[in-house]
């Protein structure tokens, strides 16, 4: 072979070569381009719930690549923004029903960040009661999966130990149980009161039995108008929670206490009881497996068949208006309405699912909340109904600085009413 | 790096809620707004204490560490590491791990009660009295170590022979630190205090992650104000309205201090 040959075999093994190597790049570009990629936003307290979707959305389609981002329920909101305004828009979102969250249907809907998805065939399925919570100015923006409810959830052990042998049913009855408690030594309520969103837990576990059983339309009225925070049972339900304060029912440093730590304090038997939302139930027991919990509506009036409980359905998806891939997280919205996928995120996340009819799901011990559940003793979670996003964070603060005695009911309900009437 | 501060300015004089893809221009309303707001007067006078005491305690106690670090100790080199190590740490990281200690039975308390001194246990970032200073304890804990280093560079360029002089004089420690150590350590002192009244008037991290501005609002300071306003309440343009504020501040707390204290170098 001359020096000429040789040279010309190099240069045709050397094309050879790269000819199999861009041909590799080619099949596996090709390959990559078969995978659908999905990005998620969701909610840290609401992650076990997600999860049991994602995995069986996953299970369902293989070829969709799902990656999920959580942020906490504070900061979440500013996450979603963030990503907005980076051009990093994520394909999915969580979204609160109704109004009154920063990251609630209504809000989210009126600033072009979400989807209408009205046209979707699921829409028109969606239970009568929980449709109103849906949608904005008649159009329809996610599909309510499941509904929670606020109640007392409480350690049996702990109550077993101290010699209480039944759940209160009246205001008077909690108040005798919270003195049984301090007695045997244990911290009657747990409270995050340093968490912002802990505090309006037991406001609105009061309110449902002072303000909504005593007047269904109240919101409506508020909106209207015709009453406000300072006229209503709202100043009840301020009142007694204080009257806890001072009865020595919470922990003397509750001020300063997070929401992680009130769920170990009730999972350790260091508290007996903890007024929070049933979603969370998973990350008491991943503090302590073996803790047996029971719950009972938050009883605020002395006449058992008047206390009702706040049922409010949780958080579910939207499609981002900025979405790189619309059609498949529509597909995952649809999804998400069928009963396999409702039922596993229920289960994750021991809330109720909404289908029709909605099933009996509660364990038995927290027989108490669904019977009212099931006697119609329920009102949905205030905020879901306020006009604007910033009534809520006021909420926060006037409970912050009603504990902390920086000021009385009057200037909280007034701040609350002020909030109120702001541009939404 | 102007440009970006310049179109984010602009909308501290429109009603954009963050994500709209349009926004109406409407003159000052929004800075008619911050002067007529109680939360920002607040907030604006809370900015102002935290820096207040970050800037005195962090400066006294680098000032003393610097002191101390600058006599031939044998150990001066492993202490001066530990004392710098704070520094390197995340803010969030800090923040995080001082709301732990300062939980209820949590570190501080468990201290406090170890040494016989139960009855001063106190809800530390529930109390609203007690929440800001703690988190400047905080503050002053992480950067500490920053104020001393500053200092030793600037003790470290007082030559020995002032040192000797000063003794052949006869002048006792005190003597010599007030009458030739502190003034020549002027340029040390004015880094140190621009720097950290720059970082304590637009703290957030640590303020945010330990209180979000509560017990209700005692902790909140301009920046987790103007967060809240722009990324909570949609109300982007006012909140960029604060940033501009606050800006303003920190600008002219800056030159106001540079001039004093240069004049007081010379």
């Amino acid at each position: 072979m001359t020096k000429k040959t040789r040279s010309w075999a190099k240069v045709a093994v050397g094309a050879a070569a790269l000819a199999v190597v861009l041909s590799v790049f080619a099949m596996t570009a090709t390959a990559g381009s078969n995978a659908t990629t999905l990005r998620m936003v969701a909610i840290t307290e609401h992650k076990d719930g997600v999860e049991a979707l994602v995995k069986l959305y996953k299970a369902k389609n293989p070829g969709v690549k799902l990656t999920v981002t959580v942020a906490p329920v504070d900061t979440y909101i500013t996450v979603i923004r963030a990503q907005l305004n980076s051009r990093n828009a994520p394909d999915l979102l969580m979204s609160y029903p109704g109004n009154g969250s920063a990251a609630s249907v209504v809000q989210l809907a009126k600033s072009g960040i979400t989807l209408d998805l009205s046209g979707e065939p699921w829409a028109k399925n969606i239970p009568a009661a929980f449709r109103p919570i849906a949608q904005y100015r008649g159009k329809t923006y996610t599909r309510p999966i499941s509904t929670g409810m606020i109640g007392t959830l409480y350690n049996r052990a702990v109550f077993r130990a101290a010699g209480i042998t039944s759940v209160p049913r009246t205001w008077n009855q909690l108040l005798s149980t919270c003195d049984k408690l301090k007695a045997a030594g244990k911290i009657p309520f747990a409270l995050g009161m340093a968490t912002p969103w802990n505090t309006q837990l037991i406001t609105y576990a009061l309110v449902a039995s002072t303000v909504m059983a005593r007047d269904p339309n109240f919101p409506q009225k508020q909106i209207a108008g015709r009453t406000t925070f300072s006229k209503s049972g709202w100043r009840e339900a301020f009142s007694k929670y204080m009257q806890l304060r001072d009865r020595g029912c919470f922990d003397k440093g509750a001020a300063g206490t997070t929401y992680e730590q009130s769920l170990t304090q009730i999972a350790n038997g260091d508290a007996a009881m903890l007024v929070q939302v049933f979603d969370i139930i998973p990350a008491i027991k991943a503090a302590n497996p073996k803790v047996d919990l029971g719950a009972f509506p938050l009883p605020g009036v002395n006449t058992a068949g008047k206390v009702w409980a706040p049922v409010g359905a949780g958080p579910s998806f939207a499609v981002s208006s900025r979405a790189s891939n619309v059609s498949e997280a529509k597909k995952f919205v649809a999804f998400t309405a069928t009963r396999a996928a409702v039922t596993a995120y229920t289960k994750a996340t021991n809330t109720i699912p909404i289908l029709t009819p909605i099933p009996r799901v509660l364990p038995k011990s927290f027989a108490p909340m669904q019977t009212a559940f099931n006697q119609g003793r329920i009102t949905f979670y205030m905020d879901q109904l306020w006009p604007n996003s910033q009534v809520q964070p006021t909420h926060f603060a006037v409970v912050q600085q009603l504990f902390t005695k920086q000021i009385n009911v009057d200037q909280a309900l007034k701040r609350m009413d002020s909030a109120y009437k702001r541009k939404g | 790096m102007l440009l970006p501060a310049i179109a984010s300015g602009w909308y501290a004089f429109t009603d954009w809620d963050g994500v709209s893809r349009s926004a109406s221009w409407i003159g000052l309303a929004n800075f008619r707004q911050l002067l007529d707001d109680d939360q920002a007067r607040s907030a604006f006078v809370n900015t102002l204490k935290l820096t207040l005491v970050v800037v005195v305690v962090q400066n006294a106690i680098g000032l003393l560490l610097a002191l101390g670090l600058h006599r031939a100790v044998r150990t001066r080199n492993v202490l001066r590491t530990l004392f710098f190590a704070p520094v390197a740490l995340s803010p969030l990281v800090v923040a995080y791990i001082w709301q732990f200690m300062y939980s209820s039975h949590g570190a501080v308390d468990q201290a406090i009660e170890t040494v016989g001194l139960g009855g001063a246990v106190r809800p530390w970032l529930g109390d609203p009295d007690l929440a800001l200073y703690a988190i400047a304890f905080t503050i002053v804990w992480q950067y500490t170590g920053y104020s001393m280093v500053i200092f030793l560079a600037g003790l470290e360029r007082i030559p020995d022979d002032v040192y000797e002089a000063t003794a052949i004089d006869g002048a006792n420690s005190w003597q010599r630190f007030r009458d030739i150590v502190f003034p020549l350590l002027a340029p040390a002192l004015t880094i140190n205090i621009v720097i950290a009244s720059i970082v304590g008037l637009k703290q957030f991290d640590q303020v945010f992650a330990m209180t979000q501005g509560g017990p209700g609002y005692a902790t909140e300071t301009v920046t987790t104000l103007l967060y809240k306003q722009a990324f909570v309440y949609g109300d982007y343009a006012y909140g960029t309205a604060l940033a501009v504020g606050l800006t303003l501040l920190v600008l002219a707390f800056s030159l106001l201090q540079i001039f004093v204290l240069r004049r007081r170098e010379t």
